[in-house]
């Protein structure tokens, strides 16, 4: 009888209880999900947001000159703020002389229209060859220095970043890809000024405040046919006037072409990662004249045929294979360049660039570089520290 | 200008034989997303673990190098689905 009565007093007891047990699970399970979805809602909009970039500190010793110099942090914003958009922003920052200079890198909105097709909209890359496209980061150059005629200085003739919209994607065919990115932008400007005599004749890009009737366009075309994609030729094209609305200049035009290469592939035989990246450049512009800069008077002409070229090619080899683990993170890197000037330009002659490179990798997005490029009576040693983030 | 034409047709040379020495046949829609970061990634920089960012990060630097290196839809996606999930 006792038995009975203490199982019947537990389950009327159970019964009595059970609701509150049960009612305090489902009151924690419910602020627990709460809780759980709104961090969710507040991390997903945090996080539609990332900062990336990178950050470099460099060194050059010569005869003439010991400085530790370009120090630069270069954030990029990316915002996802839909499944079929996002927003990047860069900016560049770096020192130059005891001044902070910040330039505006790139800024554009791209839009993932079907699974072929994005539409850029702009200030973005130039699709032009693959150098200032993809490689130009600081932690993805294999050298300290930028390849001759590259970059942004004197020599440079390459479009840098363009103005407009941009149509880009990627398909494959059979077991081989093609990608392609055509652009419609800004004119770029001739420059005229005879304070630079270097740069007379050549261009600048990217700019809002250029004057024409027509825009520019222009496009790269890339083939991988092999299945692994580790082959790449890209053949790149722009297109345009390039004068302002003044008398001399206004009829003046630029064309311009490149040829690139890629190839990157882990291989048995040499126990490493073989990458061999090459680029050759071609700008055909009008003839013009141009105000001599060695006339005081400034009254005096001159004009030349105004066809340049450059190049570069670039192997680096990896032993990512080998046992040792300082071997895997080591790379060397060297580089062949060179630029042809204008016939009859001012203050420019042709260059061979030689670049011998050693890269100590810290992990995938840090590296220390050093260097030493040979050019004629311009021979030097590079370092540079880069980390991407 | 000779001699230029003749390194770079040599350099071409040596690296087809090196292309075709290790190629191996499959088609893109049959990888894995691994592969497919090892093979991509690789293209212009070294391959990023995933363990270097979240699953939201991953999701937003996909779009970007989708865009940036004009990867296809379905390289894009394999190789997010590796990066979030290990698969």
């Amino acid at each position: 009888m006792k038995p009975k009565l203490i199982i019947i007093l537990f389950a009327i007891g159970g019964l009595i209880n059970s609701p509150q047990i049960y009612a305090q699970q489902y009151n924690q399970e419910l602020i627990d999900s709460l809780i759980k979805n709104s961090t969710q809602t507040q991390v997903a909009k945090a996080s539609k947001f990332l900062i990336s970039g990178f950050t470099t500190f460099n060194g050059k010793f010569s005869n003439n000159q010991s400085t530790f110099s370009d120090v630069g942090f270069t954030p990029i914003l990316l915002w996802k703020p839909h499944e079929k958009i996002l927003v990047e922003v860069e900016m560049e920052t770096a020192i130059m002389g005891n001044a902070t200079n910040i330039e505006l890198g790139y800024a554009d909105a791209s839009f993932f229209v079907n699974k072929y097709l994005t539409i850029r909209a702009g200030k973005f890359l130039a699709p032009f060859g693959i150098f200032q496209d993809r490689l130009h980061p600081s932690w993805i150059n294999k050298l300290p220095t930028v390849p001759l005629a590259n970059g942004e200085d004197e020599l440079a003739f390459g479009p840098v970043s363009e103005i407009g919209f941009d149509f880009r994607g990627g398909a494959q065919i059979g077991a081989s890809k093609i990608n392609y990115s055509f652009f419609v932008s800004n004119n770029a400007a001739l420059i005229t000024d005879p304070a630079i005599p270097s740069k007379q004749g050549t261009l600048s890009y990217g700019n809002v405040d250029v004057q024409s009737k027509k825009l520019s366009y222009g496009g790269r075309v890339g083939l991988l046919p092999i299945e692994n994609s580790s082959l790449e030729i890209g053949f790149s094209y722009r297109y345009g006037n390039v004068g302002d609305t003044s008398y001399n200049y206004k009829s003046v035009k630029a064309a311009m072409y490149a040829v690139d290469f890629s190839y990157i592939n882990p291989i048995d035989i040499i126990k490493g990662t073989l990458d061999i990246k090459a680029q050759w450049n071609k700008a055909n512009i009008d003839n013009a004249s141009y105000l001599d800069p060695g006339d005081p008077t400034g009254s005096t002409w001159y004009t030349f045929d105004n066809k340049r070229t450059s190049f570069f090619s670039q192997a680096a080899y990896r032993p990512t294979m080998s046992q040792s683990k300082f071997l895997k993170k080591t790379e060397l890197v060297f580089r062949y360049a060179g630029f042809n000037p204008p016939t009859g330009a001012k203050d420019l002659q042709e260059i061979r660039q030689y670049t011998y490179g050693i890269n100590y990798w810290f992990n995938w997005r840090t590296a220390f570089k050093a260097a030493y490029q040979s050019e004629k009576n311009n021979n030097a040693i590079f370092i540079q520290i880069a980390v991407g983030f | 200008m000779k001699r230029n034409i003749l390194i770079i047709v040599f350099a071409i040379i040596i690296t087809m034989g090196l292309v075709f020495a290790s190629c191996v046949s499959s088609k893109v829609t049959d990888k894995s997303g691994s592969q497919l970061w090892a093979q991509n990634c690789m293209r212009c920089h070294n391959s990023p673990p995933s363990s270097a960012f979240t699953n939201t990060q991953w999701n937003i630097i996909s779009s970007h190098m989708r865009q940036r290196a004009m990867l296809t839809e379905t390289e894009s996606k394999k190789i997010l689905e590796f990066l979030q999930t290990g698969d």
